[in-house]
């Protein structure tokens, strides 16, 4: 088990050598998106802002999209965000450059949200959560020129995330990480810190409170 | 949304329902943060200066590690030295006409406040023809004749801080021990002699100039006051010791009224001492 607040890169598990970078036998590089370069993760090791840019460019919405999810508020997902690049940058000469950074990432963002499920602040933010806020609608939009069906998608997008925030932490994680984030049940697992078996019966649960939650609505 | 791939092995069939669920959440956009956000973040992650950031991701005080060791050592003290605490002292009976006095308080002997202010002792001294009962239950009785004034401590610790203690300054004052003093042990001290019981009913009578111990059941050591018990005399049960001022000592058969009033407390108190 990893300690939260230290996001050193997990150890490798990959065929060394190669430029195979994901941890394990089914989270090898996502298609359409080519594995990081080891030269380049060698760089943001090194701190070289032009590659901590990139690095950047790169995981920002996956780290902010992830954090928006869990914590349903476009401000604490800033926060959220913020705070995993923080830790990033100080834990950047940890980094395994032969391994994809992205299912490292993904923990450190869960871990993140869990502190901030944790805070005063998150729970009074809960009684007035901004899933309307026209802000975060505007990040939503599909960028069709449709303005009828973009309506009916920001709709679904309310209802659904709604349906999410109404999980509780532990089953919205499993469900976000599963099915948003694309992570498989041993990824879910190793970033929850809980048994294989454990990750697939919390996702049942998860997936069978939101069928409930959206019933009859979508 | 992530584009990492959607097939799992491990995936339980779902009804079609959930499975409606499931595709919703995987059809959930991709939340973009504003523009101003990630120009801010970006130039701080590229110079490694992070401005000031709010609270509210950082962890509560409860569970950071450093503060949660002591907070908990604490509390389990806390806890320890409440539960280790002895009963309360309790007026069982207060018969007679005139005043308690209790810390310089004055109460009349009917009065509700007396058995509160007496729950962890003090100095006690009464006046007048009353004669106080007290008990903390299963450890011990403690009566007060008229004339009586002591100073009382609360009654021993459960498991630590298992010694009580009574200074008699003038008066007659009865003692008797209950099943849970087992271990523990009384000191009971007069201008003129310490005395030490363990498990056991005495009476110190305390007159001018001299001291009289009248053990009725137990084992109790008599020392002059000042001195250590090892060198102190041990008196048996049936037996009483007189202790004057100029040091002159005496062992006799203990007196009737004295066994007497310590058959009485014994009826009054014995059904809250467990004996």
């Amino acid at each position: 088990m990893r300690d939260p607040d230290s996001p050193s890169h997990p150890p490798d598990s990959s065929v060394a050598g190669t430029e195979r970078l994901s941890p394990g036998p089914a989270t090898g590089p996502p298609p359409g998106r080519p594995a990081p370069d080891r030269a380049w993760l060698e760089r943001v090791r090194a701190r070289e802002p032009e590659a901590l840019g990139q690095f950047y460019d790169r995981y920002l919405d996956l780290v902010f999209g992830l954090a928006w999810r869990l914590l349903g508020d476009r401000t604490l997902a800033e926060d959220a965000a913020s705070e995993v690049f923080l830790k990033v940058h100080r834990a950047a000469d940890r980094l395994d450059s032969t391994r994809d950074p992205a299912p490292w990432l993904a923990t450190i963002t869960t871990n993140v949200c869990r502190d901030v499920w944790r805070s005063g602040q998150y729970r009074m933010s809960r009684r007035a959560a901004d899933v309307h806020d026209p802000a975060a609608a505007a990040t939503l939009s599909s960028g069709r020129n449709d303005p009828e069906a973009d309506t009916l998608a920001s709709e679904r997008e309310r209802l659904v995330q709604e349906a999410l925030m109404s999980l509780p932490e532990s089953l919205r994680a499993s469900i976000v990480l599963h099915d948003y984030q694309g992570l498989d049940h041993r990824e879910v697992a190793d970033v929850l810190h809980i048994a294989h078996d454990a990750a697939r019966k919390r996702y049942s649960r998860a997936l069978a409170a939101l069928e409930q939650l959206l019933r009859g609505r979508l | 949304m992530s584009d990492r791939p959607r097939t799992d092995p491990d995936a339980a069939p779902a009804s079609a329902a959930e499975q409606a669920a499931r595709d919703a959440v995987r059809g959930l956009a991709p939340p973009r943060a504003e523009a101003t956000f990630r120009a801010r973040l970006r130039r701080e992650f590229t110079t490694g200066q992070f401005g000031p950031r709010r609270a509210v991701v950082s962890r509560p005080w409860w569970s950071r590690p450093q503060l949660l060791a002591p907070v908990a050592a604490a509390l389990v003290a806390m806890t320890a030295v409440s539960l280790n605490r002895g009963p309360d002292w309790q007026l069982i009976a207060a018969n007679g006409e005139g005043q308690v006095s209790v810390d310089g308080a004055v109460f009349s002997p009917r009065d509700a406040a007396l058995g509160e202010r007496l729950r962890r002792g003090g100095h006690v001294r009464v006046d007048g023809a009353i004669t106080l009962d007290l008990v903390a239950p299963g450890v011990a009785a403690v009566a007060l004749a008229p004339g009586a004034e002591l100073e009382l401590s609360s009654a021993p610790g459960r498991w630590w801080a298992r010694d009580m203690r009574a200074d008699v300054a003038n008066g007659d004052t009865y003692f008797t021990t209950g099943r849970a003093f087992h271990g523990a042990h009384l000191d009971v001290s007069t201008p003129e002699v310490s005395v030490r019981a363990v498990g056991t009913a005495f009476a110190v009578l305390r007159e001018n100039q001299s001291t009289c111990v009248c053990v009725m059941e137990g084992r109790v050591r008599v020392g002059e006051a000042g001195t250590a018990y090892a060198s102190a005399v041990e008196v048996p049960a049936g037996m009483r010791r007189i202790v004057h001022a100029d040091r002159t000592s005496e062992t006799q058969p203990i007196l009737d009224d004295s066994v007497h009033r310590l058959h009485r407390q014994r009826d009054v108190a014995g059904g809250l001492l467990g004996r």
